[in-house]
């Protein structure tokens, strides 16, 4: 490894004084102050959490499972999902469904979500489409069982979200 | 001998065999649905049409017999074309559920599909649709997924020996079953599960338990009687879920029979043993040999170890045999040897054209008692466990080692033996573990490594497939321990080396070898 010498530009009389390039910096300064005093709706940031900000259609938040119209869910555990995940973080149990038209359904359906790099081959897989990535994204949780999603888990805030399949 | 070109190579072949045949031999595949090597040709699918030379139409493979000089391409435009053709048609029904077939992943017609499909159906009219039906104990039939191959009529036909299919009605509503809806009662059912091409015929046992491209598959062999079929164990997760059938020609060819195949369910069971046990509380399996080591030991010591009786099995492997009589021999010096055996079986053993029932099934539910007589007996007398647990009884025995079975199973009582100390080890929470003074765990045949004699003399290598439950192990390791604790220089680490001690010791067994055992298995002279 050898040093690289970097060449500054050479600064002419008025840079090298820097006080009137501090008085500069301090206008910028105070011109945002003052925007964001009288014209809140101008600002480039967000006030997180109370404001959020739009999604894309497409982003990828924690995963859910669409029901059939009975409230059961619409997976057939095909274990694609299961099969394709890239970090291996979906683990299914199927058992006979009481529906004979059904036939098959996960009994367990566990995602780690710690585990899960929310890539999207689950959703990609799904033959049904009934794995979706969701736009809930606030996935903080105090204990690492809590972020182990169950099939109740992977059911349940349905209405109230608009993720894609 | 004929000699014929497939696919531009020069291959020679055998008269009377099929096109298909002598393909399959040279590794060309033809795909193929109704052809299976141990059943009549019926050429049905229509699925391995070729096209040769100076014939005008595509000819089925599998019914075209080979001639000197014939020219077969098997790739060619027209060929694929019509294979195209066939899976349109066998489509136009089949309900594409994959992802709830059981058969996904090893179903000819997906795989062709797959590789000389369309994408998009063009049928556009009602699929026909049948209920499922419950066929028997062991069977679900989803007359939505067949393709009318037959196999499954000319298996039960001409290899079980049991008439139960037949196809009924005709045309598109043409459905296979068996009449009125009876079940099926073979104890060769489940080979139909393995016979259908596609998922129309599903095993109860493993319905919906596992994906095939998630299990791990090993070679091994089925403990459920002394024929000694070569299985394969599919494994997911540490736990065995199915046996299906591996090709042995010399001893069970293509098939499995039910019993086999759901002895699976014992290794399963919710009351396997995997703590050592004294007088039926949890101890530390080492403490527990220890202190059964120093009992014997001071048997020994006193000059009583012919006052120990030690009982070895015909359902462990040669390996923990040999080390049992050891042990019982060497270590301990006991003459009370005896093992539990299974029943004689007077018909002839070899696999032939008769129906399965016939010849199929052994009498003797013991894998290895052939073995057993070869490696315990060694040429000597031993007494059978009968009189050993009636020496017992008349308190002429001090002590009883019993090594993986329950002794209640042999004498129909529900006691054992009252003797000063009754050592067990069992694979299940059975009486015997139950009412030992130590019992340790012990793996069951899946879970450990070894060879087995068949009732034909045929050493083949079992493989273990799964992880035993807590501390089990071997019978031939808990011997180990329990001599190497006493005081005996042995030197085992892995069952290899056992089997070659039997080779180098057991008359008969001078040829096996059990890294370089031939997949068929390796026969030995009965001493």
């Amino acid at each position: 490894m050898g040093v690289k010498q970097i060449h500054r530009p050479p600064q002419n009389a008025w840079e090298r004084l820097y006080v009137f390039e501090i008085a500069r910096g301090l206008g910028i300064t105070l011109k945002h102050a003052l925007l964001s005093w009288f014209k809140p709706g101008h600002m480039p940031t967000y006030e997180y959490p109370e404001v959020k900000r739009p999604l894309a259609e497409r982003f990828r938040g924690r995963h859910r499972i669409r029901k059939r119209e009975d409230g059961s869910p619409l997976c057939v555990a095909c274990y694609c999902c299961q099969t394709v995940c890239p970090p291996q973080c979906i683990d299914i149990t199927a058992e006979e469904s009481d529906d004979p038209a059904v036939m098959k359904r996960p009994r367990e359906f566990k995602i780690n979500l710690l585990r899960c790099i929310f890539c999207g081959m689950c959703v990609e897989a799904c033959p049904r489409d009934a794995i979706y990535m969701s736009h809930d994204y606030e996935l903080a949780d105090r204990t690492r069982e809590q972020l182990q999603l169950g099939l109740d888990d992977l059911l349940e805030n349905q209405d109230n979200d608009e993720g894609e399949g | 001998m004929a000699k014929l070109t497939i696919d531009g190579r020069e291959i020679e072949a055998q008269d009377g065999q099929s096109v298909l045949q002598a393909a399959l031999e040279c590794g060309i595949h033809i795909p193929h649905l109704c052809y299976h090597p141990a059943l009549k040709v019926v050429g049905s699918c229509r699925m391995c049409l070729i096209e040769i030379e100076k014939v005008p139409k595509l000819q089925v493979a599998c019914g075209t017999p080979v001639r000197d000089g014939m020219v077969v391409s098997t790739q060619s435009e027209r060929v694929r074309k019509a294979r195209r053709g066939v899976l349109e048609f066998l489509s136009i029904n089949h309900p594409l559920d994959c992802p709830v077939c059981d058969q996904a992943g090893e179903c000819k017609l997906q795989d062709y599909c797959f590789e000389y499909g369309q994408a998009e159906s063009r049928y556009q009219e009602d699929k026909r649709r049948f209920p499922e039906q419950d066929l028997g104990s062991t069977l679900v039939r989803d007359m939505n997924r067949c393709i009318h191959c037959t196999r499954c009529i000319r298996f039960l036909r001409d290899v079980a020996g049991a008439e139960a299919f037949t196809l009924y009605e005709r045309g598109n509503r043409t459905q296979v079953g068996t009449y009125l809806e009876t079940p099926v009662e073979t104890p060769f059912s489940m080979n139909l599960v393995d016979a259908c091409p596609v998922g129309a015929l599903t095993s109860k046992h493993f319905r919906f338990k596992g994906r095939s491209w998630l299990m791990e598959k090993t070679r091994t062999l089925c403990a459920g009687c002394s024929r000694g079929c070569n299985v394969y164990a599919w494994s997911q997760k540490g736990r065995v879920l199915r046996l299906t059938p591996a090709e042995n020609e010399w001893v069970n060819r293509f098939w499995l029979c039910d019993y086999g195949r759901l002895t699976v369910n014992d290794v399963n069971a919710d009351d396997r043993l995997g703590d050592a046990l004294r007088l039926g509380d949890c101890v530390d399996p080492e403490a527990a040999l220890d202190q059964a080591a120093a009992k014997l030991k001071a048997y020994v010591d006193a000059g009583a170890g012919d006052k120990i009786g030690v009982v070895a099995s015909a359902r462990l492997t040669n390996e923990d045999n040999y080390l049992i009589r050891k042990l019982a021999r060497e270590v301990l010096g006991t003459r009370h040897l005896a093992f539990v055996e299974g029943k004689e079986d007077d018909r002839p053993f070899e696999p032939s054209d008769r129906p399965l029932t016939e010849w199929f099934i052994r009498e003797d539910k013991m894998p290895i008692t052939w073995g057993a007589r070869d490696i315990i007996l060694s040429g000597e007398p031993a007494g059978d466990v009968l009189g050993l647990i009636a020496k017992a009884r008349r308190g002429e025995l001090k002590a009883l080692l019993v090594f993986g079975e329950d002794l209640t199973r042999v004498t129909g009582e529900d006691r054992v033996v009252e003797v000063e100390f009754l050592f067990a080890t069992g694979t299940h929470k059975t009486r015997t573990v139950e009412l030992a003074h130590i019992a340790v765990p012990e793996a069951t045949y899946l879970e450990k490594g070894g060879t087995f004699t068949n009732e034909e003399g045929r050493v083949q290598r079992l493989r273990p497939v799964v992880a035993p439950p807590g501390r089990a192990r071997s019978a031939w390791q808990t011997a180990r321990e329990l001599a190497g604790r006493m005081g005996a220089g042995w030197s085992y680490r892995a069952t290899a080396e056992v089997t070659a001690e039997i080779a180098a010791k057991v008359p008969g067994y001078q040829e096996v070898d059990f890294i370089e055992m031939p997949e068929e298995g390796q026969m030995v002279e009965h001493a």
